[in-house]
């Protein structure tokens, strides 16, 4: 029978007491960037005719192509920072929580600190898909010339500004996507990895 | 009431050790009341009864928003100086070193 007994406080423990501080200012610095870059295309997006808003590059004669903008952009900021206060929540419960033994604080710790740990990998795995996911939409928009038959005329091709970073645009965005899919894949590895690793895990102490 | 008053105690009692004893370092913040009456399993009014007893005897600062911290004259230790030696600490730990080793080594470093 599992006895609780209260754990006298030591320090202060609050959302970022079990969290991996590195994985956390990754987190902040990519949902930062996503929010940023959301912001930036929205303003600069335009209204169109079927109510979406979204960047419109016109060509020479009317031919035109849309990216990026509110449209999408509105959501995606919305939902990162629903995604960022669940985990804030999250985190700050899986930091509140009562101690319940004296004896198993070191082992109650460690699970928290692996708690902490999944919901951080899985909130930055979908931000940084999200981040490579934008910029490479940016990326093709640009790369993606534009045709134009006018009758009586050839065809013509056109493409935005920025077409001549575009290649180097759409390596930018396949970065921070393969690092996000690859922090999702470790999610669902590390329960497969655990098991195996039980016998010669070795003791990791934190704060109180 | 008086469980209530010793419990108060009791937490006085042990927040004061930690300070008196260097274990909470000067301009360090303590768990909030919150956190001190949930894991203690007391009301908050026992764990504020608490801290506000601390406040009195000067060992505490209290200051809203800010939260209660160590005030400068009540710890031996500044707050940085108790963080590196809780890091040690669990340093110490988590490596399986000796502490005997660590202790014999850090007097070694400080009388280098």
């Amino acid at each position: 029978m599992l006895v609780e007994q209260p754990v006298i406080p030591v320090v202060r423990r609050t959302w970022t007491s079990f969290a991996n501080r590195r994985q956390l200012r990754l987190l902040i610095c990519s949902a930062s960037a996503l929010i940023a870059l959301t912001v930036i295309c929205g303003v600069a997006s335009e209204p169109g005719v079927d109510g979406s808003a979204n960047i419109t590059f016109i060509g020479p004669s009317g031919g035109y192509s849309t990216t990026y903008g509110w449209t999408a952009g509105l959501p995606v900021v919305l939902m990162t920072i629903a995604l960022i206060g669940l985990l804030w929540c999250a985190l700050y419960l899986d930091a509140a929580r009562p101690f319940t033994r004296v004896g198993s604080v070191d082992s109650d710790s460690r699970a928290r600190a692996a708690a902490a740990s999944t919901l951080l990998t899985v909130t930055l795995g979908a931000v940084l898909v999200t981040l490579g996911s934008v910029v490479i939409d940016l990326a093709y928009t640009a790369m993606g010339s534009v045709g134009l038959q006018v009758p009586g005329s050839d065809p013509y091709m056109w493409s935005p500004g920025y077409s001549s970073i575009a290649p180097a645009l759409t390596w930018v965005g396949w970065v921070p996507q393969v690092i996000g899919v690859l922090y999702l894949l470790r999610v669902i590895a590390t329960p497969l990895g655990r098991r195996s690793d039980t016998s010669r895990r070795t003791p990791v102490v934190t704060q109180r | 009431m008086t469980d209530r008053v010793l419990q108060s105690t009791s937490i006085y009692d042990h927040f004061r050790g930690l300070i008196v004893s260097g274990r909470l370092g000067r301009g360090e913040k303590l768990p909030t009341v919150r956190q001190t009456a949930r894991d203690l399993g007391v009301s908050p009014g026992t764990a504020a009864r608490a801290y506000r007893q601390l406040e009195q005897d000067g060992l505490v600062v209290a200051r809203t928003g800010a939260g209660t911290k160590v005030s400068d004259t009540a710890s031996p230790l500044p707050a940085e100086i108790v963080e590196l030696v809780r890091k040690l600490a669990l340093k110490t730990t988590n490596t399986q070193v000796d502490p005997n080793d660590v202790i014999t080594s850090f007097r070694a470093e400080l009388n280098s």
